[in-house]
C-alpha cells in the first residue's frame, strides 16, 4: 500500500491507448483481450488452459484479496497471458492463502496492467468486438509496441491445443478394468474435469490432441470425453476425424467447451468466432429438455451455427443460452454423444450442472448393459 | 409457465411500526411488491398500523386499512373483501408471525385464502432454532452446537454442558432483542432471565458463541420450479459477535474464495429446498472460520429482508418486485430482466463496484444506553455507498455519515492515546472503524 507503483500502458488493435500501473511481473505482453465477469475464484481462471494466448480483463474491482492457494489451481501453469484489472491487491485476507498475487506473478511471469478504467475498456471492445492487445511496464515508446502488436496472430483460424494438451499419455484415478474406463481428449483440460469424472468412479487414461482413435480404442474404452480448450476448434482437423468415428462407433461420448465445438464439427455443424466471448460465472442457461434452468461458468470466444442445427436431421438442440439465444449444448439424435458449450465442472463457477457429469456415467451404464 | 389465474386479489401484511431493528426496508418491499401485483391486475389489499409509510398511500394499493396488525383486523378485511391469496413475507417477521397466527386460528381456511411465496411449515423450520438446527442436522450442514431451554434451570445446565463465551437468544424476536454475549458465569443468570422474558413463548437457545468469524449473507429468489438463483452476496466487515444489521456490509463478498462461496451457495440452495415448496425471496446467513474453512449456517429467512432492501439497491435486480410475481406463479426464465427488458430476471447480477453500508446511531440521544454493539440490533439508520473500489465506498460512506469527521482520517483528530484506541478496540462502537483506523496509525506504540 502506498508504494510507488511503475507506469504501465495497455494499446489496443485499433490503437485505443490505455494508461495504468504495472501489475505483476516487469514486461511486455501481447494476446487477445477479452473480459470475465466472475466475482470470485480469479486463481482458478487464471490457470485455465482455455485462456491460453489471451489477456484477461477481469470486470470484478478486486484482484488478490484473498491471495493465492497452491491446491485451488486448474492446471500446472499459469496460463493467461497478461492480465488487466482495476485494483491488484496485494495485501489479502485468508489463513490458508500461501502467497499475494504479485509474488505469484513475478513467479510465474505474468505480466499485467492495473489501475485502468476496466469498464470503459469492456464497453469499448463490447462495441467493436474482441482484438488482440499488448501490455507493457517497461516500454513507453507507442510506436515500437504497435509494432510488436502488428505481429500477433488472429485468434480465427489459430490452432492452441498442442499448446497446452499433455505431453505424455497419462492415467488418472487407476487403471482398474471393474471400474468405468474414460478416455479423455485433451485439448487443454481443466483438472476439475478429471477431478469429477474420477469422483464418480472413472478410471481415466488421458491422450494428449492429435491421438488417433485405433491408439485410443486399444485401450478398450467404455466412454470417450472431449475436453475444453483454447482456440479456434475449426483447426482441429485430427481431432474432429477422431471424434467422427468414435461417434461412428457409437460408443458414449461428452463433450465440453472445445469439445463440444468439435462434437459439433463432427456432425457437420459449422462454428464461427463471436464478436464478444461469453466469459463469466453468471450465464443463465435452460435446459429445453428438462425445463430447469441453471447458473453456468463460461469461457468461449467460438460458438457453433444455430442454422446448420436446424437444417441437420442428426443432431438436436438440449440447452440455450437465456441472454442471447446461442446454443449451449447438444446432442446426436442417432448416437450416443453429447456436449455442452459451458463448463459443468465449474471451478471457478456454480455447480449447478454437475447433474451432466451423472447423466455421462448413465450413458455409459446403459451401452454397456445394451451390448451385454 | 404463465400466472395462476385464480388469484385475483391479494392481501398484503406490512410490518407494522418503525422500531429499533425494523426500519423502513419492508415499506419499501411492500410498496415494490403492490405495484408488481397491481401491474398484473390484481386487486391489492393492504393492511398495516403504520400510517407513515408510502405503501399505506392510497395510490400504492386498491384497498388501505390501517389497523393493528392483529388477528381480528385481519378478519375484519377477510369478511369484507373477497380475498384470493395472502402474501406475507413481504412485511419482515411481524407479518409472517401474523400469517402463522391466523393459520392456527383456521382464518385462512375459513376464508378460503391461500398463502403465496411461503410455506407456513417452512416458517416453522426456519423460526424455530430447535427445528432449524435439526434440519441442518438432517442436511449435513454445520451449525454453531446449542439447545433450546424452556426454563431457568434448563439454562444453567445447558451453559454448564457448553462452557463459556455463550450466546443467548430469544426464540421469535426481532432484530435480535432479548439477544446476548455471555462471557462469564457472573452475568449469566441475568441474561438468561431478560431472553426467557423476552420470547413470547418463553423459550431462548443457548448456543456455543463463534466470536470472530467471517460472516457472509446470500440473497436468493426461487421460482416454483425449482429454478434458484443468487443475487448478491454481502460480506460483513465485522465478525460474528455483532447483529448484522449493527455491522457495516460489503458487496460484493470482498474476501471469499470461490471454493468457499460454492460450498455456500450449494448449502443455501438445499436449506432453501427444504424449507418445502414456496416461491419467493429468501436470505442466508453463513460465518466461517478463518482458520479451518469450516462453514456453518447461522440462519435462514424464507422472505424478503433488511438485506434484500440492500442488495436490491446494489445490484439494480428489483427483489421484492420480481418476488412478487414469483409468488403468483410466474417463473424466473419467463420475467424479465428489469435492466435491460431484453434478457430473462433468471440471471445473477455481475458487479463492478463496490458497496458499502454503515449503520448510523444515535446514542447521543439516549444517554446512560449502553453503547457497545452486540447482538442486539441499535443503529436507526445506514448510509450506502458506491465505489469503484473498496477504499472509495468505504470513504464516501464515511463522509456520508454526518457525525462531522468529514469521512475517515480526515479531520485530523484521530487520538493518540493507546489506551483509549485499545479499548475502542475491544469493546466496539459505532466509532469502531475510526478506532481501527488510529489502531493502524499508531501501531508502532503496540510493538
Amino acid at each position: 500500500m502506498n508504494k510507488i507503483k511503475n507506469s504501465a500502458i495497455l494499446i489496443l488493435e485499433d490503437g485505443a491507448i490505455f494508461h495504468g500501473y504495472q501489475a505483476g511481473k516487469k514486461g511486455t505482453t501481447t494476446g487477445e483481450l477479452c473480459f470475465n465477469t466472475g466475482m470470485t475464484g480469479y486463481q482458478e481462471v487464471f490457470t485455465d488452459p482455455s485462456y491460453f494466448g489471451q489477456v484477461l480483463l477481469m470486470t470484478n474491482d478486486h484482484i488478490g484479496n484473498y491471495g493465492i492457494t497452491k491446491a485451488e489451481v486448474e492446471s500446472d501453469a499459469v496460463t493467461i497471458s497478461g492480465l488487466v484489472c482495476r485494483d491488484f491487491s496485494e495485501e489479502y485476507s485468508r489463513i490458508k492463502a500461501t502467497q499475494n498475487v504479485q509474488e505469484y506473478f513475478e513467479e510465474n511471469n505474468i505480466v499485467g496492467i492495473q489501475g485502468v478504467d476496466t469498464r470503459a475498456i469492456v464497453r469499448y471492445i463490447r462495441d467493436k468486438g474482441a482484438m488482440n492487445c499488448i501490455i507493457s511496464s517497461e516500454s513507453d515508446n507507442i510506436d515500437e509496441l504497435k509494432a510488436k502488436l502488428a505481429l500477433v496472430p488472429n485468434m480465427n483460424g489459430l490452432e492452441l491445443s498442442s499448446k497446452v494438451t499433455t505431453t505424455k499419455i497419462f492415467d488418472y484415478n487407476g487403471d482398474d478394468s471393474s471400474r468405468i474406463r474414460v478416455a479423455v481428449l485433451d485439448l487443454g483440460i481443466k483438472k476439475n474435469i478429471l477431478r469429477n469424472l474420477a469422483s464418480r468412479g472413472c478410471s481415466l487414461r488421458v491422450f494428449p490432441s492429435n491421438t488417433s482413435f485405433e491408439e485410443m480404442q486399444t485401450w478398450g474404452p467404455d466412454g470417450y470425453f472431449i475436453s475444453n480448450g483454447p482456440g479456434d476448434p475449426a483447426a482441429l482437423t485430427k481431432d474432429i476425424e477422431t471424434v467422427k468415428q468414435i461417434v461412428e462407433k457409437n460408443i458414449p461420448l461428452f463433450g465440453i467447451c472445445l469439445g463440444h465445438q468439435v462434437l459439433a464439427l463432427a456432425s457437420g455443424i459449422s462454428t464461427h468466432k463471436m464478436h464478444n466471448g461469453h466469459r463469466g460465472l453468471n450465464h443463465p442457461v435452460k435446459n429445453i429438455i428438462t425445463g430447469q434452468c441453471e447458473i453456468t461458468s463460461q469461457n468461449h470466444g467460438f460458438e457453433v451455427n444455430r442454422n446448420d442445427i436446424e437444417k441437420s436431421s442428426i443432431v438436436e438442440i438440449t440447452h440455450v443460452n437465456l441472454n442471447d439465444g446461442t446454443i449451449e449444448g447438444i446432442k446426436r439424435k442417432d448416437k450416443m454423444a453429447f456436449s455442452v458449450q459451458y463448463h459443468p465442472e465449474s471451478s471457478p463457477g456454480p455447480h449447478d450442472s454437475r447433474y451432466l457429469f451423472d447423466q455421462f456415467i448413465e450413458l455409459i451404464e446403459r451401452s454397456r448393459i445394451e451390448i451385454v | 409457465m404463465p400466472k395462476d389465474e385464480s388469484i385475483r386479489s391479494v392481501l398484503i401484511i406490512g410490518s407494522g411500526p418503525i422500531i429499533i431493528g425494523q426500519a423502513c426496508e419492508f415499506d419499501y418491499s411492500g410498496t415494490q411488491a403492490s405495484r408488481s401485483l397491481r401491474e398484473e391486475g390484481i386487486e391489492v389489499t393492504l393492511i398495516n398500523s403504520n400510517p407513515a409509510t408510502i405503501m399505506t398511500d392510497p395510490l400504492t394499493a386498491d384497498n388501505v386499512y390501517l389497523l393493528p396488525l392483529t388477528a381480528e383486523s385481519i378478519e375484519e378485511i377477510l369478511q369484507k373483501h373477497q380475498i384470493d391469496a395472502v402474501l406475507p413475507t413481504m412485511g419482515g417477521q411481524t407479518a409472517l408471525n401474523l400469517a402463522i397466527e391466523c393459520e392456527e386460528m383456521g382464518l385462512w381456511k375459513k376464508y378460503n385464502t391461500k398463502l403465496i411465496g411461503v410455506d407456513i411449515h417452512g416458517i416453522e423450520l426456519a423460526e424455530d432454532r430447535d427445528k432449524f438446527r435439526a434440519l441442518m442436522q438432517e442436511l449435513g450442514i454445520g451449525t454453531s452446537p446449542s439447545k433450546i431451554a424452556n426454563s431457568f434451570l434448563e439454562g444453567k445446565e445447558i451453559a454448564q454442558e457448553l462452557g463459556f463465551p455463550l450466546v443467548i437468544r430469544a426464540s421469535f424476536t426481532l432484530g435480535g432483542s432479548g439477544a446476548s454475549f455471555v462471557y462469564s458465569k457472573e452475568d449469566f443468570d441475568q441474561k438468561l432471565k431478560s431472553g426467557l422474558e423476552a420470547s413470547p413463548v418463553h423459550e431462548v437457545l443457548v448456543e456455543k458463541a463463534v466470536v470472530g468469524w467471517k460472516e457472509f449473507e446470500l440473497e436468493l429468489l426461487r421460482d416454483k420450479d425449482d429454478n434458484i438463483v443468487i443475487i448478491c452476496t454481502v460480506e460483513n466487515f465485522d465478525p460474528m459477535g455483532i447483529h448484522t444489521g449493527d455491522s457495516i456490509t460489503v458487496a460484493p463478498a470482498m474476501t471469499l474464495s470461490d471454493t468457499a462461496y460454492q460450498r455456500m451457495r450449494n448449502e443455501a440452495k438445499r436449506m432453501m429446498r427444504a424449507l418445502g415448496n414456496f416461491a419467493g425471496g429468501c436470505n442466508v446467513q453463513f460465518a466461517i472460520n478463518p482458520e479451518t474453512e469450516e462453514i456453518i449456517a447461522i440462519e435462514i429467512n424464507p422472505r424478503v429482508s433488511r438485506s434484500s432492501a440492500l442488495a436490491s439497491k446494489a445490484t439494480g435486480y428489483p427483489i421484492a418486485k420480481i418476488a412478487a410475481k414469483l409468488a403468483i406463479g410466474y417463473t424466473l426464465d419467463e420475467l424479465k430482466n428489469q435492466i435491460t427488458k431484453t434478457t430473462s430476471a433468471y440471471f445473477e447480477p455481475a458487479l463492478d463496484y463496490v458497496i458499502v453500508k454503515i449503520p448510523r446511531w444515535n446514542f447521543e440521544k439516549f444517554p446512560g444506553c449502553d453503547e457497545t454493539l452486540g447482538l442486539q440490533m441499535k443503529s436507526v439508520g445506514e448510509v450506502m455507498a458506491i465505489g469503484r473500489t473498496f477504499q472509495e465506498a468505504l470513504q464516501k460512506a464515511c463522509q456520508s455519515l454526518e457525525n462531522n469527521k468529514i469521512g475517515l482520517g480526515c479531520d485530523g483528530k484521530d487520538s493518540r492515546d493507546v489506551d483509549e484506541v485499545l479499548h475502542g478496540l475491544k469493546f466496539a462502537s459505532w466509532d469502531r472503524l475510526f478506532r481501527i483506523r488510529e489502531g493502524h496509525q499508531t501501531r508502532s506504540a503496540f510493538v
